[in-house]
């Protein structure tokens, strides 16, 4: 049934990196420009970029059975993914500390800030080159595309956590993700429901007629579903003095729930593309005639 | 901090996610089919296997380090813990001597957690194998039950893998629950005590044991029913793998911790 043309991986890492660099940034960076919260739903934009780049590499590993089922891939990404992408906003918050690279692009935004989240990149796409070095060579999965697989779906994990971050609390600095992310035991949804669009698409679609469009058009549509559930999370940290801001997670819950709607219909379109017609034939007769 | 009480937390950290990973072998995780009665063991996944005995693990062992430190009951026979804790000297040298009682209870809380939430999967899943599945409870990778001797390939049903968790599995179950509760215990207590918030130490355990039950359970592929499984002799790849990811993921935590978290 593969007629269609896939996606080569390679491109779908380069839109998940790049694409969701650049919405985090522009969220944290318009909102420092036009001294508002409300652009902290562009950042969903990127988490939804990386989700499908990572719901792609988790489809292409578990094409060859992992004998664990789905889900475990994407916890495995989310548990390796917690601590590097948290030590790379750490050393961005370490740096403005030391007064190093302060000089700021727009104001608040200073450029030890922007290392971040490319730090915090780098850091799980190394955590998932060991991972699936050993997955491969020591515990002898013998899967081709384990390798890469593994360092694609830590790197969409760490993508997908500083999107939700920024999302939630309009920024990806580290004293806020501790304070209002972990402090706050948010940090629980956003593993768990954070990690459900990548693994669950290929779970969902599994099978003989899996196709790569529309597994990921499910995964876009599940990320949207997170992105309403995490518009609404940040009522508890945007509503409240001193910001007092309803209107951001306002824009976040309805813009999210428009383009789901959007993305759903996308995805029945597809199902019923995919789907046959059954022929009704009646039960057996009681009685061979 | 200073480097030796890093590279003490370091270590920890690493024998922990060891521990979970090879506590993971013991477990007798049945996947799919044991949840249609067709296999030995627990009838869910690893994922959900390790979620379940980390959390409530994690509860205990987290209930138990929070009453000394906060100066609840336990603290006025522990009195040096929660200093040691909140002044992050509590895996220096003298720390781990000082404390070795208060260390044991936080330990031993987080292993009986995990063992209970262990013990209630198996049997009450039995009960609920035994009463409205109506199967016996066998497993058919070995012929007679190595600990209670019990003939157990008679009462496998052809074309199944045995069924619900028999004595054997129960007891290596509990074997399980202790040393995955052991690692993820003694990983929340290291990041609590190098810093870490008790909300980022929670989660940092659970991400490491996450981490190393779904790499050790790719070394069983998915499925294993106890020590006495011929699956169980992988276990050395296990480790090796298990400790080497997780001295990864340590050394991300120790620098969180030199920066100060």
């Amino acid at each position: 049934m593969s007629e269609v043309k896939d996606i080569d991986w390679f491109t779908l890492a380069a839109v998940g990196i790049v694409g969701g660099l650049i919405c985090i940034y522009a969220a944290v960076v318009l909102n420092a420009v036009f001294k508002v919260n409300y652009f902290a739903f562009v950042a969903a934009a990127g988490a939804i970029l990386a989700t499908v780049w990572g719901a792609d590499a988790v489809r292409r590993i578990c094409k060859y059975g992992i004998g664990t089922g789905v889900p475990s891939i994407g916890m495995l990404a989310f548990g390796m993914g917690l601590l590097s992408t948290l030590l790379g906003l750490k050393v961005a918050d370490y740096l403005i500390g030391q007064g190093t690279l302060t000089t700021t692009l727009v104001t608040g935004v200073p450029i030890a800030l922007v290392l971040g989240p490319i730090i915090a990149l780098i850091l799980s796409l190394v955590q998932g080159a060991v991972v699936g070095y050993l997955a491969q060579n020591i515990l002898k999965m013998k899967i081709p595309t384990m390798q890469m697989g593994m360092i694609f779906i830590a790197g969409a994990a760490s993508i997908i956590y500083i999107g939700y971050f920024t999302l939630i609390t309009g920024t990806f600095a580290y004293p806020t993700v501790i304070s209002s992310i972990l402090g706050t035991g948010f940090i629980a949804p956003v593993f768990m429901i954070g990690a459900l669009p990548m693994l669950h698409p290929y779970n969902a679609c599994l099978g003989p007629d899996e196709e790569q469009k529309r597994t990921l058009t499910l995964a876009v549509e599940s990320s949207l579903m997170t992105t309403v559930i995490f518009g609404i999370l940040s009522l508890a940290i945007f509503a409240v003095a001193p910001k007092s801001d309803i209107i951001t997670p306002a824009i976040t819950v309805v813009l999210g729930l428009i383009a789901w709607v959007i993305a759903y219909l996308a995805y029945w379109a597809r199902v019923k593309e995919s789907g046959t017609i059954i022929l009704e034939t009646g039960v057996l007769p009681k009685k061979e005639a | 901090m200073e480097p030796i009480t890093l590279i003490i937390i370091l270590i920890g950290i690493t024998l922990a996610g060891t521990l979970v990973g090879l506590g993971v072998h013991f477990v007798p995780v049945g996947g799919a089919p044991a949840a249609m009665a067709q296999a030995t063991g627990i009838g869910t996944g690893t994922t959900m296997l390790a979620a379940a005995s980390g959390f409530i693990g994690l509860i205990s062992a987290g209930i138990t380090a929070n009453d000394m430190n906060t100066g609840g009951q336990l603290a006025q026979y522990y009195p040096k813990f929660g200093p040691a804790l909140t002044g992050g000297t509590l895996f220096s040298v003298s720390g781990i001597t000082d404390n070795l009682g208060a260390f044991a209870l936080v330990l031993v809380a987080g292993m009986v957690g995990a063992m209970l939430a262990m013990v209630l999967l198996a049997v009450v899943a039995n009960v609920l194998y035994a009463f409205a599945i109506g199967v016996p409870l066998v497993s058919a990778k070995v012929k007679k039950d190595p600990i209670t001797g019990d003939r157990q390939d008679l009462y496998v049903t052809k074309g199944t893998e045995g069924h619900g968790t028999p004595t054997v599995a129960v007891v290596s179950s509990l074997i399980g629950g202790a040393l995955g509760g052991l690692g993820g215990s003694l990983i929340y207590v290291a990041l609590l005590a190098g810093g870490f918030t008790i909300a980022a130490a929670a989660f940092g355990a659970i991400g490491v044991f996450f981490l190393n039950s779904v790499l050790a359970s790719y070394n069983i592929t998915g499925t294993i029913e106890g020590f006495h499984d011929p699956k169980f002799k992988r276990w050395p790849r296990a480790v090796i793998a298990c400790s080497i990811a997780t001295f990864v993921v340590a050394i991300w935590a120790v620098a969180i911790m030199y920066m100060g978290a």
